[in-house]
């Protein structure tokens, strides 16, 4: 799949993932490849301050805990951050609707 | 199965450290590195991987080292702007208010029927003038930050972003200017007129102030730039 057309929707795809259950960073990832048959495949460089940001817009939280003798960061939603994927999935089915009515043959959906 | 760190992901991590500065952030970063590198490593040997392969596949998954040291230094930039900016807030008009109530509850000047010595005026001016610079430059420079955070991933990101950092650097000045102008006003009107003052406010603000200031100032001071570091042990 296009990388570009992925990156927009990234914060989505995140917080889909997270509004399942808290995960740490590379769950994720593995989370985000399952869900979408690994079409997706998102970078650490691109996932780590993705999540940074998210949690510093209030989307997300995160903890450290101690997980096989080592820190380990877990993330989960917020109720903004369920707030913010509701609107993501509202303005999603709009987009696939006026899109997918331009582009039928007859001109409508 | 949890693997044991090895050679090649600690010289990696040290590598990624050495470009990120030493930053509190860039710390936790790594430490958050390492556990996805050392979870995708027992994926992989799950896999049947051998510990060699599985580390570079693992380390692979973070992407291109450059890339990811680009991204984890704009958002080490982040963070110390959200904290210089609301340092810097803070300070600045919590020492304000400090310094106002001291000088204005305390006893009455001994030349308040006539002109205040010039080196007096000067110093309060620029003290008062820095302090509201600071004040007002560490507001926009929040005010800022915020609607960056706000706008997401916009493209103009970039440019409040800047900006903010702009005004953090330009509120510090102020801070700092200001904060040696409010200690010489107060070190020559006391050698002028001790008696008007009120020595213990003074000592409880001055000390207050040496003590406070470096706070507000520190993550300005220290945004040290960590790619003039790494090029100095040669990793960029």
């Amino acid at each position: 799949m296009r990388s570009e057309l992925v990156k927009g929707h990234l914060e989505a795809l995140v917080l889909a993932v997270l509004a399942d259950g808290p995960r740490h960073g590379y769950a994720i990832m593995e989370s985000l490849a399952a869900r979408t048959m690994d079409e997706v495949a998102v970078e650490g460089g691109t996932l780590y301050p993705l999540l940074h940001k998210l949690e510093e817009a209030g989307s997300v939280k995160s903890r450290w805990s101690e997980a096989g003798g080592r820190r380990r960061r877990i993330y989960s939603i917020t109720a903004r951050g369920r707030r913010v994927l509701a609107h993501h999935r509202k303005a999603w089915d709009e987009m696939v609707h006026t899109i997918g009515s331009a582009l039928s043959s007859d001109g409508r959906a | 199965m949890t693997q044991p760190p090895t050679p090649e992901l600690e010289g990696y991590l040290a590598r990624l450290e050495a470009r990120l500065g030493d930053a509190r952030e860039a710390h936790e970063f790594i430490d958050e590195l390492r556990d996805h590198v050392l979870t995708a490593m027992d994926t992989y040997i799950g896999l049947g991987d051998t510990a060699n392969v599985a580390v570079e596949r693992a380390i692979e998954t973070l992407g291109p080292q450059d890339d990811l040291v680009r991204e984890l230094r704009a958002e080490i930039r982040r963070k110390r702007i959200a904290i210089g900016a609301f340092a810097l807030l803070v300070g600045a008009s919590a020492l304000g208010f400090l310094w106002l109530v001291i000088l204005a509850t305390g006893p009455r000047l001994p030349w308040t029927e006539h002109r205040e010595p010039l080196v007096l005026e000067w110093s309060d001016s620029i003290g008062v003038a820095s302090m509201r610079l600071a004040i007002c430059a560490a507001v926009v420079a929040n005010a800022l930050f915020w609607i960056s955070v706000k706008a997401g991933r916009h493209s103009s990101i970039g440019r409040f972003e800047g900006c903010s950092m702009t005004l953090c650097r330009i509120s510090g000045t102020a801070l700092a200017i200001a904060v040696g102008s409010i200690l010489i006003y107060v070190g020559i009107r006391f050698s002028l007129a001790p008696r008007s003052l009120e020595v213990s406010d003074i000592t409880l603000g001055a000390l207050l102030t040496l003590t406070t200031t470096p706070f507000a100032l520190l993550p300005t001071l220290r945004s040290g730039n960590p790619r003039a570091r790494s090029r100095r042990l040669g990793f960029d």
